[in-house]
């Protein structure tokens, strides 16, 4: 029977169940323990595969770089200088906290572009503090360097140096990087002091690291380093690698030594060097061992920088030569302009209003010369002020000139819309006008017309279709009769086809006509001046007088006779 | 559901050995919260005479239900109240305080057609009224005067025993 209680409260205690249960997860957690580290095994062993594939790509592309480099190097005819420019670029990455893979390009660009090894490195130098400063990636400064060096100036505009653009193109590289040292001044030391530098620090020794053995294991040198400082992490990471690089070393001289001893043994037991009793005695050519000497090295770097100054020296000539053509041409501009002025003295509208401002003219009217004459000479600033003179002249509010300012505003609406909306109105006008029809003289009004309106193109079409229709008609049944008997009939209809045909050419004549219409007016007799007639008049009474039938002439009473 | 206490039956069993008299005072505390729910339960039982005539005792009864008839004395006794505590239960847990209703007829009574529902010839003579919550806290006597009680006698019992403490503990500090 189930007991019936009520439990008022209660403890967990536990039971042997849950002992068992504990017993059981405890085997379980042993069991999860043991497969988490054979899990953690093989996490870590594909870890460490996938880091030694990151260290291998790593060194490829470093690799990669480096032989760039020394292909530019080497095409510059400065082989013997590698060693020194790897110590540069190594130095550099330790010191500035960039990683060689992006100093290293930017060296060549600046190398090829200078051909110079000192003004490279020293451009490069430049490069980085310009680049802390401004915040641009390293490439690109070096990119604009190079591009400036040879006088494309354009990519400076964005380093803010405050020179204009006309300023950038007229200055020398050294004087627009002189301006853009001066203003990145001290930007690469406080550089040094902060988070973000020692990070780079960090980044470059992890990534030598992955070059070397692989990033797989930069973890692990982290934790030994201690951890807490980066730059202390860093040369950890960088002594293990060492460390680890010089195991793999000193194997390799390991198994160089077993190979050594080979072939000792095989020499010791063919009496001799099996090499050179199989290959005989090379002739000697009396040539250092050692080509890559000192000297060598010193005598193509310094040829290479002779190449460099000189085209540096034929760089700034270019230079002087342009900036001399461009000051040519401004002078020859300002010339033109000074000529065109002078020309402007003998300008018949400028002499007209000279003339008039000479005369005795109002303060209106010679404020409005005023400004003409500014206008022809292009001043815009005294035109403006004198038109706005005349304005306010004439309208003291300012309305006016507010509206003469206003002019070419959109808002503004048109002010001779108006006419747009008559033209319109005149034009429908016109287009309504009706031919009027001799048979139908009201038109539509017309009763009987079923509101038909005739236009004069429409009728002249109508009738001279008609005729021609009807020509046709009469011309097929006039073959048809005259191919029979019935001749009379044929040529009454001939008749109606040829007065039809001239219908139709009438009509269409007066449809289309052509040409301009002309007047002829013609006079009869002699037509003379008012002058001639008083003189004719004048010597016909002379010649009366003179034959004895003189000329009467009253005044008061208007008879002349 | 009962409240779940931590070190509750330790406490008590400290008391019990170091402090009797005080274990004693808990008990009697914890009581006098048990009592009153364990008095309303017997007074919702039905008498002999408001029981169906059919379940009461007979002389000549025999078969099974010759110990499941219902007697008002006998179920009245069955229900009562345990201050002490319980052996842990299957899931582990152990009851510091516990109201019973231990009689057959007076179980019959308090469960009788919380499953089925009130039907058949026999459940709904019984009388009463089914209180609780859920299925399994529904009854007619202790838990419906559990019910009644609205947490009464929980709260008593949960702070007799924090009282036990509080007192417990001023008296090791004291010593």
């Amino acid at each position: 029977m189930a007991d019936l209680r009520i439990d008022l409260a209660s403890e967990f205690k536990g039971k042997k169940a849950f002992k068992e249960a504990d017993k059981a997860v405890s085997g379980l957690d042993r069991a999860v323990g043991k497969l988490g580290k054979q899990f953690i095994g093989l996490f870590a062993a594909q870890k460490l595969y996938s880091y030694g594939k990151q260290s291998f790509k790593a060194f490829a592309e470093d690799e990669a770089s480096a032989r760039r480099l020394a292909t530019a190097v080497d095409n510059l005819g400065l082989s013997f200088s590698q060693t020194r420019i790897s110590d540069f670029i190594q130095n550099l990455e330790q010191s500035a906290g960039i990683v060689d893979d992006v100093l290293r390009p930017s060296f060549q660009a600046l190398l090829n572009t200078t051909g110079s090894l000192t003004k490279s490195q020293e451009l490069l130098n430049n490069a980085i503090q310009i680049s802390r400063a401004s915040g641009i990636d390293l490439a690109t400064v070096s990119q604009d360097l190079a591009n400036g060096y040879v006088g494309i100036t354009r990519g400076l505009k964005k380093y803010n140096t405050g020179l204009t653009q006309s300023e950038l193109k007229t200055k020398s590289f050294n004087e627009i990087l002189g301006v853009m040292l001066a203003k990145s001044a001290g930007a690469a030391q406080s550089y040094l002091d902060t988070t973000a530098y020692k990070m780079d620090v960090l980044t470059v020794a992890t990534d030598n690291a992955k070059e070397t053995i692989g990033k797989g294991l930069v973890d692990a040198f982290a934790r030994i380093g201690g951890g807490s400082d980066a730059k202390d992490a860093a040369k950890a990471i960088d002594n293990i690698a060492k460390a680890i690089s010089g195991v793999v070393i000193a194997l390799g001289t390991a198994i160089g030594l077993v190979e050594k001893f080979r072939k000792g043994y095989t020499n010791f037991i063919a009496g001799g060097d099996v090499n050179a009793l199989m290959a005989g005695t090379p002739a000697s050519t009396n040539r250092s061992k050692s080509p890559a000497g000192t000297a060598a090295r010193t005598a193509q770097q310094r040829a290479a920088e002779a190449a460099a100054a000189k085209r540096a020296k034929e760089l700034a000539n270019l230079t002087k030569k342009q900036v001399s053509a461009n000051k040519a041409l401004t002078a020859e501009q300002k010339k033109q302009a000074d000529l065109k002025k002078a020309g402007s003295v003998f300008d018949l509208e400028q002499i007209q209003i000279l003339a008039a401002l000479k005369g005795s003219v109002s303060e209106e009217d010679r404020t409005r010369l005023q400004a003409q004459a500014a206008i022809l000479n292009g001043n815009a600033v005294l035109a403006t002020d004198l038109t706005k003179k005349i304005l306010m002249a004439q309208d003291a509010s300012g309305g006016l000139y507010a509206y003469f300012l206003a002019i070419g505003d959109a808002k503004i609406k048109n002010p001779f819309a108006f006419l747009d909306t008559w033209l319109e109105e005149f034009m429908n006008k016109l287009n309504n006008l009706k031919f009027p029809d001799p048979n139908n003289p009201y038109g539509g009004n017309y009763p009987g017309n079923n509101g038909k309106r005739y236009t004069t193109s429409s009728v002249s079409q109508t009738v001279s279709s008609n005729a021609l229709v009807q020509d046709a008609f009469n011309a097929v049944q006039a073959f048809q009769l005259a191919s029979g008997s019935n001749a009379a009939e044929a040529a009454v209809l001939a008749l109606d086809s040829a007065r039809y045909t001239a219908l139709g050419q009438a009509y269409a004549g007066y449809r289309a006509p052509t040409g301009d219409t002309i007047i002829n007016v013609q006079v009869e007799g002699s037509v003379i001046r008012e002058q001639e007639l008083i003189d004719k008049v004048m010597a016909g009474t002379q010649l009366s007088s003179l034959s004895g039938s003189p000329s009467q002439i009253g005044r008061i009473a208007g008879m002349f006779g | 559901m009962p409240v779940k206490l931590q070190g509750a039956v330790a406490l008590r069993k400290a008391l019990a050995i170091v402090e009797p008299t005080l274990a004693k005072e808990t008990s009697k505390e914890i009581a006098s919260f048990l009592k009153p729910v364990v008095n309303n339960a017997r007074g919702f039982l039905p008498s002999n005479e408001q029981a169906p005539s059919g379940w009461l005792k007979r002389s000549n009864a025999g078969g099974r239900w010759a110990n499941r008839s219902y007697d008002y004395q006998e179920a009245r006794k069955g229900i009562t109240f345990k201050s002490s505590p319980s052996k842990p239960n299957r899931r582990g847990f152990v009851a510091l305080a516990s109201i019973f209703n231990k009689s057959a007829a007076g179980a019959i009574y308090e469960t009788a057609g919380r499953k089925s529902g009130i039907t058949g010839n026999f459940t709904p003579r019984l009388g009463g009224q089914l209180v609780g919550k859920g299925q399994k806290m529904t009854g007619r006597a202790i838990f419906r005067a559990f019910e009644d009680d609205r947490g009464k006698a929980q709260d008593g019992v949960v702070k007799a025993i924090f009282k036990a403490k509080d007192k417990f503990d001023s008296m090791k500090d004291k010593v």
